[in-house]
């Protein structure tokens, strides 16, 4: 009978005790950010989908097209074609298209490119309304940014 | 309650005498035996004696025969214990679920994964494949890429050469 | 528990289907219960509806195709599935691994502890019917994982390390926005005492509910605060040490009935030790390289390895078997809720349906984890 009263009063007490928890939260300013209206600055080692790294001494980017990131990503979302031009002596960049519904953002591609062409972009918040708008052309990418 | 290591050796050496105990830091275990597949229950029950909760049990698809393998760990003393076993030629291995309740699941997860029947199971029903992909046998490999056992576990692993022929095998 | 419930008629009988849609069960699980009036007879966990295959993913493709996937399983707390993966193909392949990157290993696999027992006790506390501490939770959760996504480069699948290291070093910004993290925590603990710990709802709820005892905890498996909560006191990280543990003071917490209150005390201390062992290691972490560069083709010789980590929810072993070439032969993944989930089906006969509610969500369970 005393085990009866003793859990009545402890529990009640601790009720109240909760109660002026959450008193408390509800007089704090609140922590939700109104996003979409709102946003915070994403963070520096965010990693969006890859793009190529314009050289700063060139003026354009340093893929040689050989193929590494293609062969070596375990999702196998990159298409990388290089073509020869009439009269050049190394192949260009014709084609780099990355799936990026397969992307898993694991960085291999950034890793294994023998002359760091690739990183990640800042790219947040993508959002569409077809599974074409993620088929993203890198290399049109890198020309619009020039 | 601590695990008396060399008691569990020597009652692991009344099982089966192909046993070894490789450098911990070089594989990750500290005990590996050898057995043949009606060693196996015994074996699990002085396990179980000695107080080693099961870890996992796996299969390796080798030719001629898919090798088992389950793990015992202790929650006291540091012990892994490897137990390696070939199934028997007909596709069966008897199974430890009477002793260990938890490899109920595992069993049935190799015989989903492999196709190995396990005998005196409780109810060997598929369990991560639904019944209509119950003969899919996933984790059997081609037959061009089965590899032989010897391609795999090269006798320089430290093993005490068997005295007997191991059966199975 | 009331016995002769199984002599009750049959047509009072009947069996509930937890389907895979639902929010208690943590992921898709479907557990058919059989039922009399509120009591459950008998019960039957149906897993495989989350199944991706990972273990043929890991044999197709050489041993470097496989870190995403580590981090897939159990997504909630990736970094140790990493750390034993990568600790496995170190251990084949005798790759050495700076000890900048042994720390930086060890902090952020234990903010990824912290963050995922936040999110185990939001989510225990909304199964039982308490909507506010989530919130808590998921806010306290926000600052450690844009900590996480700074170092890393994701929230929550992070695909950090690689075999010989890390990917990356961290910035300056990492060590004071750890330290101001740790001083948050410490201080939302004391808010969490008053809010759940001392609550009568929650004590009556979880007190002598789903008690494991050390006999079911060997024949089943069981590790991680599950285990502890029964009183034994069993961590990877102290019985077989790795990485940089063995120079990190720290205490392994644990119950005394085994109870799903034990469990909860088993895992809010386990918070505390964990940003102990972070404030440590930030103090020791010495200068220096975070990767060793191994060869882009790198074999793994013939042989079999098996490397355990604790996780959040307990004993994370791979095992892999090489072959010679890059691809593993046979690569096994261990995961600790097929184990501890296992044990269903003796632990919840003759319970009610709300204690079996709160015993599934004691168990912590993730459930493509279970199914891989």
């Amino acid at each position: 009978m005393n085990q009866y009263f003793s859990d009545l009063l402890n529990g009640a007490r601790s009720l109240i005790e909760g109660f002026g928890v959450t008193l408390k939260a509800l007089l704090s300013p609140p922590v939700t950010v109104q996003y979409p209206r709102e946003t915070i600055p994403v963070s520096a080692g965010y990693r969006g989908h890859i793009e190529l790294i314009i050289d700063e001494e060139s003026g354009s980017h340093r893929c040689i097209s050989c193929g590494t990131c293609a062969r070596t990503c375990p999702s196998r979302c990159i298409e990388v074609k290089g073509e020869k031009p009439e009269g050049g002596k190394r192949k260009e960049l014709a084609r780099f298209q990355l799936d990026f519904t397969r992307c898993s953002l694991c960085g291999t591609c950034v890793e294994v490119c023998p002359v760091t062409a690739l990183r990640f972009s800042r790219v947040y918040g993508q959002a569409g309304y077809t599974r074409e708008e993620f088929m993203i052309d890198v290399l049109k990418r890198a020309g619009v940014q020039k | 309650m601590a695990l008396d290591t060399g008691r569990l050796v020597t009652d692991i050496r009344a099982c089966s005498q192909n046993v070894a105990e490789p450098q911990p830091g070089a594989c990750g275990y500290t005990i590996e035996v050898h057995l043949s597949p009606d060693q196996v229950q015994e074996c699990a029950r002085s396990m179980y004696d000695h107080g080693m909760y099961l870890v996992f049990i796996t299969a390796v698809h080798v030719s001629p025969v898919p090798e088992v393998l389950y793990q015992f760990a202790h929650f006291d003393t540091p012990c892994r214990v490897l137990v390696r076993t070939s199934v028997q030629s007909d596709g069966k291995l008897p199974s430890i679920a009477p002793v260990y309740r938890g490899a109920d699941w595992h069993e049935r997860e190799i015989h989903d994964f492999y196709g190995i029947v396990f005998e005196g199971h409780p109810h060997l029903k598929p369990l991560i494949f639904a019944r209509e992909d119950r003969k899919m046998r996933p984790l059997l490999k081609r037959d061009e890429l089965v590899k032989e056992r010897s391609a795999l576990w090269p006798d320089e692993t430290g093993l005490t050469a068997p005295e007997s022929d191991d059966a199975g095998r | 528990m009331q016995a002769g419930k199984k002599n009750k008629p049959i047509h009072y009988r009947y069996f509930l289907n937890m389907g895979p849609q639902h929010p208690s069960t943590h992921g898709v699980l479907r557990v058919v219960i059989g039922m009399y009036g509120e009591y459950v007879l008998s019960i039957e966990p149906i897993i495989g509806y989350g199944h991706r295959m990972h273990e043929k993913m890991g044999e197709s493709r050489p041993w470097q195709a496989f870190l995403p996937n580590t981090a897939r399983m159990d997504y909630a707390c990736a970094l140790p599935h990493q750390h034993a993966y990568v600790r496995a193909i170190e251990r084949m392949t005798g790759v050495a691994v700076p000890e900048r990157a042994e720390y930086l290993r060890v902090i952020t696999t234990e903010l990824n502890r912290v963050v995922s027992h936040l999110l185990w006790l939001g989510a225990f506390l909304l199964d039982l019917g308490a909507f506010t501490p989530i919130l808590y939770t998921f806010d306290d959760r926000e600052h450690i994982l844009d900590i996480l996504e700074n170092v890393t480069g994701s929230r929550l699948t992070h695909c950090y390390f690689r075999a010989g290291g890390v990917v990356q070093d961290v910035d300056d910004s990492f060590e004071p926005a750890v330290r101001a993290c740790i001083k948050r925590m410490r201080s939302r603990f004391e808010m969490y005492d008053k809010l759940v710990t001392k609550n009568i709802i929650f004590i009556k709820r979880t007190k002598d509910i789903g008690i494991i005892d050390r006999d079911m905890a060997v024949r089943y498996g069981v590790t991680g605060p599950v285990l502890r909560g029964s009183g034994i006191a069993h961590d990877i990280r102290k019985a077989e040490p790795y990485s940089v543990y063995p120079e990190l003071d720290f205490d392994v917490p644990t119950g005394q009935n085994g109870d799903c209150y034990d469990r909860y005390l088993v895992r809010v201390e386990e918070m505390r030790q964990s940003l102990r062992i972070i404030e440590q290691a930030l103090e020791r972490m010495p200068g220096g390289d975070v990767r060793t560069k191994t060869p882009k083709k790198l074999n793994l010789p013939p042989g079999d390895v098996t490397s355990t980590t604790e996780g959040a929810r307990g004993d994370v072993t791979y095992y892999v078997a090489g072959d010679g070439t890059e691809t593993p032969y046979r690569l096994k993944v261990r995961s600790p809720c097929f184990s501890n989930l296992s044990l269903l089906e003796e632990l919840c006969e003759d319970m009610l349906l709300a204690d079996l509610i709160a015993t599934m969500g004691s168990l912590d369970l993730v459930i493509p984890e279970v199914d891989r």
